[in-house]
């Protein structure tokens, strides 16, 4: 019986070939597609596929089905591979049986290539030089995608209804390309907003996992998917909800480094990252790169919005020039969060999105909207570019992005720290070498040689507070700025190791 | 310092009114600017934010530290917040 399967075990050729017998067949044709160690011209380790496993078995059924009535064919069946693959492993299997060879080598053609274009399949690519990248093997050609039987214009029939969207807004909304950085709680709100209302490409910056302290307030996520990467979870939700809509994925950090090229083929950023590191350089980044930013961020019970338009009222910087301290006013994993909140500013950070696109209420960009939800209480801050500020302003100070905005990323010990609210606050890490260490010891802290750092497996994770620590202070600061541009939230303990407090007694002026 | 004190109806948003222990208040103050406001609030309740890392606003506007009070201002201190 023609069949298609996606499995989880490895996909044995042999035994499958085998199985394929008929009297009346005059050739066997059979495909394997393998894993192979390079791509786009990067070296490849391994590699894992996450499927939409529903409309992908329905699909690749019906590609079956398809390609045996077009061939008339005896049989045809094929697996395609989930999960963690290795070089060289069988990913996807085809094979067909016909009376004769032509057919059959057509068959197989037509297959495999309906398979690659019309599987709602991603692949996480793990290359040699430690990057991983998702790459989406469906290609989105909606006239051969019969995945979906609907009309896509079904989908929209109450909101174009709204005289303020109508057929014409309705095409905005299609020609409109949104990166959205962040798929966490306020990610999961706006993303799924968007697709639902049919923004046509969407990109999700995203590099963790998820966890299952994510759930009550990452609603795009299932229990049983802990631990899974979730720009993959979000990109076969997304399709699931709206498989008219384009989802890009970039497995990544924001840096620095990578901002303007993530930024470069969309019309506007939602900032749905939770730390002031990226928020800072988002916004820097829709200064300096002119790109429309749409922040949101939460504190417990309230939150905060706020557009960045290049030519509009100013920026970040206008209202906070430089981000507080680590450790001053909290984030969701220290303070607590409820799941309703992120889910109210992310709607409305997608809501502003598509209003953007429509034109309409341009004034409700150049505030800041405050919302206490407890209470029921908002506020809009009519906000002005300020002459002085330091990215948007007539001298600007900051002319590029940079991974630093934590500022000060010195720490300065203050005369009221003591050894113990220093260890609570932050993770140590000593980058003096062995014979340092040796003549004055560290107990307290991570070694990790500064000779090292290089290619040091860090374990940390991103959002923890590293305190990093050598002799004097020089040394230390490097290698925070290194630790930066990896992602971690790295102090420089400012003068060195002399600088601690002792363990005993608080340290005097 | 002003002649003679000023009343100042003040909002508080995040972690300042989590450090404040109210949402608002009405107060008296011989202070000038929001500034000045700021740093005798901070001095006497322990607010862990320098000045220079807040947002204030009188009325529903953004001003600047260093914009003068007048008695019966409406001001709003505002951290920045960055949960996600």
């Amino acid at each position: 019986m023609t069949q298609f399967a996606i499995s989880t075990e490895i996909i044995d050729p042999y035994t499958l070939a085998q199985a394929m017998q008929h009297p009346v067949a005059g050739a066997c044709v059979t495909f394997e597609g393998r894993v192979r160690d390079h791509n786009d011209g990067y070296g490849v380790q391994s590699l894992s596929y996450q499927v939409f496993h529903a409309l992908a078995v329905k699909e690749g059924q019906k590609i079956l089905t398809e390609a045996k009535e077009k061939f008339a064919l005896i049989d045809a069946q094929a697996v395609h591979r989930e999960g963690d693959l290795a070089i060289g492993a069988c990913a996807v299997w085809v094979g067909v049986l016909a009376p004769h060879r032509t057919e059959a080598f057509a068959a197989c053609r037509y297959i495999i290539d309906a398979i690659k274009h019309r599987l709602p399949i991603w692949k996480k690519e793990f290359y040699t030089d430690g990057r991983v990248e998702w790459v989406n093997c469906q290609h989105h050609d909606h006239t051969h995608d019969h995945s979906c039987s609907l009309n896509e214009q079904e989908l929209y029939v109450r909101q174009t209804r709204l005289p303020e969207i109508g057929a014409e807004g309705q095409a905005r909304l299609k020609a409109a390309r949104v990166l959205v950085v962040g798929a966490g709680g306020l990610g999961s709100a706006a993303l799924s907003v968007l697709a639902a209302a049919g923004i046509g490409v969407i990109g999700i910056v995203e590099h963790d996992r998820l966890e299952a302290s994510n759930l009550h307030r990452q609603m795009l996520y299932s229990a049983e998917d802990v631990g899974k990467s979730k720009v993959g979870l979000a990109a076969v939700r997304l399709h699931a909800l709206n498989p008219f809509v384009k989802i890009e994925l970039h497995a990544v950090r924001a840096t620095a480094e990578n901002v303007q090229s993530l930024f470069a083929s969309y019309d506007l950023v939602l900032d749905c990252t939770d730390n002031f590191t990226t928020k800072y350089l988002l916004n820097d980044a829709a200064i300096l790169f002119s790109k429309p930013v749409i922040h949101a961020s939460l504190h417990r019970f309230e939150g905060q919005m706020l557009m960045v338009d290049p030519s509009g009222e100013g920026c970040l910087r206008c209202f906070w020039p430089e981000p507080p301290a680590a450790g001053l006013v909290g984030d969701c994993a220290e303070i607590g969060v409820l799941g309703s909140i992120p889910a109210i500013f992310g709607a409305l950070q997608a809501h502003q999105a598509i209003q953007h696109f429509l034109g309409l209420n341009k004034a409700a960009a150049e505030t800041l909207f405050l919302f206490d939800v407890r209470s029921l209480t908002s506020r809009h801050i009519k906000r002005h570019r300020r002459d002085d500020c330091p990215l948007c302003g007539d001298k600007p100070s900051i002319t590029q992005v940079s991974d630093f905005a934590l500022s000060p990323y010195e720490i300065t010990v203050q005369s009221d720290d003591t050894r113990d609210n220093l260890l609570r606050r932050y993770q140590w890490v000593d980058v003096r070498e062995e014979e340092e260490r040796y003549a004055l010891p560290l107990p307290e802290a991570e070694h990790l040689p500064f000779s090292g750092l290089e290619d040091a497996p860090f374990s940390w994770p991103l959002d923890a507070p590293l305190l990093i620590i050598c002799a004097r202070g020089q040394r230390s600061r490097i290698a925070a700025q290194k630790l930066r541009a990896k992602g971690y939230m790295a102090y420089s303990l400012k003068d060195g190791i002399g600088q601690l407090p002792s363990s005993s007694m608080k340290r005097a002026g | 310092m002003q002649d003679t004190p000023i009343t100042i109806n003040l909002r508080y948003f995040a972690v300042l009114r989590d450090q404040r222990g109210v949402a608002d208040e009405v107060l008296s103050t011989d202070a000038t600017t929001p500034r000045a406001l700021y740093q005798e609030l901070a001095a006497t309740y322990n607010f862990t934010l320098p000045v220079d890392r807040i947002g204030v606003a009188i009325g529903d506007e953004f001003v600047a530290l260093d914009q003068s009070l007048k008695n019966g201002d409406n001001v709003t201190f505002i951290p920045p917040v960055a949960g996600g």
